[in-house]
């Protein structure tokens, strides 16, 4: 009967998304100025990044600073492989693959810490492939990065890519959903929430949390190689440890958890700013505090409000349907 | 041969000075509240702007009257932070407590772009780039100059935990604040002077580093790394882990870049944390903080 439901709702956002990335794909070239188009592509492969840290982070609860460096690792092996002579699926599913296993490669040594010695330990991996990135020069060109990358042949036209980003991301997202309505999302929320409970009932907890790390690295992965075919032309300073906290703010703003959030917050942080370019040089100061109010009033972030206010006015119309249950549901 | 190994040590050692005072803070605040400030490494930078950019170049206060007056005003604002920041955020998830200092730090570096600009600032502090020799090498005098502000500090402090009420109550409120509280000790108060104080030593790093680099908005953040490092490395929550784990990591920074290699310092540094955290993840001298595999 919940699976039922579940199918159902599945395949209504499933359709609700791609409306929405069509209705995207149709409208923003209309309204944006190649400018701007390009904001919205850098957008998306945001969302990606957030996406995949929602895994670890959102749902897993694990704190992971390392997606900067998987975003790396991507768009570099992609970059690579294709000057290898790979043809693009070839080079691409390399890419992923190369990111998913250092992924696991961090996952594995790092299963018994936690909280702030996960943060630094993945901090400290994250820095250290910048790091080879900017000096290991004669395999990536160091500091002066990598040019003229051919990819699919479309970068710098970012109408087409925005179709090619918003079907990657439109995937990316109704995957996280399915996985996090599926079995597999009720045990990595049930690490979230209480590991040794969790363990108790026969999860395996290692095995969970090194699977978070692969998807995750995936994601970060996938992230880099739309950014190769988004750019052709690929840098350290792009890949900077720093970014992290980037994409954290972004993911916590908007949610965690949740792929409404990882959306709305990836948009907030690097589409607003470009729309408000008269306050930008105050606006990532004013994000900053955000951040901090955000956390203090709203934990569940942007998407939680989203929700919450969505719940409120379901419920209404309910109450005027059938006013006897909306105490009982209420109280639920 | 000995002259540059010696050279290096002290270089190294006077470095983590600067990351042992930071790391002491974080320790200070990690013992009381149970709290990763990820912002101190920009407390470093703020304090560095306050003092170069305000009261030595707009002010054009005298050395002495310049650190006092930047300390106080750091530490006010230290005290702040533990009201803003700390204190709704008391029974919140580690993680939404991480993250909302991680907010300030962004919020902290841009803030300063906007009132101090873009470009970095230089401070010759009271010594500029004199040079002292010693034991056959040569090193600017401001290393000694940190190394003694560690060696300052640290018999400050011993005075204010050891021989004060206050300090007794700080130490207090950082074993168990509930029973401190029980016992009548304010410990809402004591925790904003504990945030004060590690604000403090964050900002004297800050301001005993500006003659050797460019103040900068972004200088805090490699620093507050390097602290962060430190402080696992000697075992968080312990206060000779900080000092040693500071000096330890700048030696270790300053060894490995001469006779490794410069360009992949950080690679090697922060490899050796990795290592560290797997095979003793207590640090030197801390307590477990772990889940089984």
């Amino acid at each position: 009967m919940s699976a039922d439901a579940n199918a159902l709702t599945m395949r209504a956002l499933a359709v609700l998304v791609i409306a929405t990335a069509i209705l995207c794909g149709l409208l923003l070239p209309r309204f944006l100025s190649v400018y701007y188009l390009q904001v919205a592509d850098v957008t998306l492969i945001n969302i990606l990044l957030v996406l995949g840290l929602n895994f670890i982070l959102g749902f897993g609860g694990q704190m992971s600073l390392a997606q900067c460096a998987f975003f790396g690792i991507g768009a570099y092996t992609f970059t690579l492989l294709q000057a290898a002579g790979m043809p693009v699926p070839v080079a691409a599913v390399g890419a992923i693959a190369l990111s998913a296993a250092v992924g696991m490669a961090l996952g594995w040594p790092t299963l018994r810490l936690k909280g702030h010695y996960l943060a630094l330990c993945t901090l400290a991996f994250a820095l250290i492939v910048e790091r080879l990135l900017v000096n290991w020069e004669g395999l990536t060109n160091g500091a002066n990065g990598i040019t003229a990358i051919p990819g699919i042949g479309l970068a710098g036209e970012n109408d087409k890519m925005l179709w090619v980003l918003l079907a990657i991301v439109a995937i990316a997202y109704l995957l996280q959903v399915w996985i996090a309505n599926g079995p597999l999302g009720l045990r990595i929320r049930a690490l979230r929430d209480d590991p040794l409970a969790a363990q108790a009932v026969g999860v395996d907890i290692s095995r969970l949390k090194i699977m978070l790390f692969v998807i995750s690295a995936a994601y970060g992965g996938l992230a880099g190689i739309c950014y190769v075919l988004l750019r052709g032309y690929i840098s350290p300073d792009v890949f900077s440890w720093q970014s992290t906290f980037s994409y954290l703010a972004m993911a916590v703003v908007g949610g965690l958890g949740s792929p409404l959030g990882a959306a709305l917050g990836a948009i907030l942080y690097t589409f607003v700013p470009e729309l408000l370019r008269f306050m930008q040089e105050y606006y990532f100061a004013v994000f900053g505090v955000m951040v901090i109010l955000v956390i203090t009033f709203f934990p569940a972030g942007l998407s939680g409000m989203v929700i919450s206010v969505v719940r409120s006015l379901r419920r209404r119309e309910k109450s005027f349907a059938r006013s006897d249950v909306t105490h009982h549901e209420r109280a639920a | 041969m000995l002259q540059t190994f010696i050279q290096i040590v002290l270089v190294g050692l006077a470095v983590g000075a600067a990351y042992a005072l930071v790391a002491l803070g974080y320790t200070l605040i990690w013992n009381a509240v149970s709290l990763v400030n990820f912002a101190q490494g920009d407390l470093v930078m703020l304090g560095a702007f306050v003092s170069v950019g305000w009261l030595a170049n707009r002010l054009g206060m005298p050395l002495w009257l310049n650190l006092v007056t930047m300390l106080v005003i750091l530490g006010i604002f230290g005290a702040a932070l533990a009201w803003g920041i700390y204190h709704p955020l008391r029974n919140a998830p580690q993680l939404s407590a991480i993250v909302a200092t991680l907010g300030l730090s962004m919020a902290l570096q841009n803030i300063a772009v906007i009132i101090w600009g873009p470009q970095p600032l230089n401070f010759a502090g009271a010594l500029g780039t004199t040079s002292v020799h010693l034991f056959g090498s040569t090193i600017y005098a401001q290393y000694l100059v940190i190394l003694a502000a560690l060696a300052a500090m640290m018999a400050i402090q011993h005075v204010l935990f050891q021989h004060t009420g206050l300090g007794r109550a700080m130490r207090a409120t950082a074993q168990d604040a509930e029973a401190a509280r029980l016992m009548g000790i304010p410990t809402a108060r004591i925790i904003a002077f504990i945030f004060a104080y590690a604000t403090m030593l964050a900002a004297l790093a800050g301001w005993l580093i500006a003659p050797l680099s460019y103040v900068s908005s972004d200088m805090g953040v490699n620093l507050s790394l390097r602290a962060f490092a430190a402080t696992i490395l000697g075992g968080f929550g312990s206060i000779p882990g900080a000092l040693v784990g500071g000096l330890a990591f700048g030696v270790i920074e300053s060894a490995g870049s001469f006779y490794i290699s410069s360009e992949y310092i950080d690679v090697i540094a922060f490899g050796v944390l990795i290592a560290v955290l797997m095979f003793r993840p207590q640090g030197i001298f801390g307590e477990l903080e772990l889940e089984r595999p």
